[in-house]
């Protein structure tokens, strides 16, 4: 009877811990599900008299399997900078090309680059409040008539760091960091 | 991974003992309960992995560490090419017990340092 319940206790949290790996935003926190998952796994295989499967699959699933998950997203995360002109109303192949350019862009890749992070920049119609809301982008910047407003979530560590590049470095055009919460808008 | 936690380090180091010992005892009692070679050699390898995530530094010299692996892999070849195909295991019973044992182990010291290799292949791995 207490097997039974067992069995079904850690097939429910494996169910779970499947469907949270799979919905979470952050990608280290997926990596520890999928780790709770495979200890989970290993339980079942104890219930199901099979040990040998048991102690591989802790130590393989929830160790080594781990490890090369976060070795392999240290290298390799991509940071989304959204890039939205309000006062473009069609984006153009011109217009990309000269925000390329953009120093202020550039020096946001360089960053990133700095910090293994791999930038990856998307040019969008769409309005602030829509790329805000957006949860694709690390990093918003928003383009008007001679200045650069660079939109930044509170809890992303990095904006801090790339404000205080900006106030170090010398620029030519006006920029200014703003801080938003997830979901409430600025 | 790239800042020093002194919890992980304290507790890793505090591990460490258990952790060879799970290991060489899964594979020395491999014959006759759960576990065995493949089973204990992941268990060693956890040892590295630890290790790695504590101190990740690139102080092992990756060509003896393949050279030692490709050494048990003869091992694991020769060993039964001289005791079972000559017949032995029929002619001295009591050695078969034995014959396992070291069987397990030298898997067990294969799958460790290929495991090992593994990782410290994918951690250190350079670009170019």
């Amino acid at each position: 009877m207490n097997t039974i319940v067992a069995e079904a206790a850690l097939l429910l949290v494996m169910a779970l811990m499947a469907l949270l790996t799979i919905k979470t935003q952050i990608l280290r926190m997926a990596i520890v599900y999928m780790g709770i998952f495979s200890l989970s796994a290993s339980l079942v295989y104890v219930l199901y008299r099979a040990p040998d499967v048991a102690i591989a699959e802790a130590v393989i699933g929830s160790g080594l399997v781990a490890l090369l998950y976060l070795s392999a997203l240290k290298r390799y995360r991509v940071y989304t900078i959204g890039v939205v002109g309000s006062n473009m109303p069609n984006v153009s192949d011109r217009h990309i090309l000269r925000m390329e350019r953009n120093a202020v862009i550039n020096d946001i890749a360089g960053f990133c680059v700095e910090r293994e992070r791999e930038p990856q920049t998307v040019f969008s119609q769409e309005s602030i409040d829509e790329a805000l809301l957006n949860t694709n982008y690390d990093i918003v910047i928003e383009e008007y008539e001679g200045g650069i407003r660079l939109y930044g979530h509170d809890e992303n560590y990095l904006v801090d760091e790339l404000e205080l590049l900006f106030s170090i470095r010398d620029r030519d055009q006006e920029l200014e960091v703003i801080r938003f919460r997830a979901g409430a808008g600025i | 991974m790239t800042e020093k936690s002194s919890i992980i380090s304290t507790m890793t180091g505090f591990l460490y003992p258990f952790i060879v010992l799970f290991g060489f005892y899964i594979i020395a009692n491999g014959h006759n309960t759960p576990g065995g070679g493949f089973q204990g050699g992941s268990v060693i390898a956890a040892l590295f992995i630890a290790r790695y995530l504590v101190l990740p530094v690139d102080d092992f010299n990756m060509d003896t560490l393949h050279y030692v692996e490709k050494a048990f892999l003869v091992f694991l070849l020769l060993l039964p090419i001289v005791f079972i195909f000559p017949g032995l295991h029929l002619l001295y019973e009591q050695f078969n017990v034995p014959y396992l044992i070291v069987m397990n182990f030298l898997i067990g010291m294969k799958v460790s340092l290929g495991l090992t290799i593994i990782v410290f292949r994918f951690g250190f791995f350079r670009e170019g």
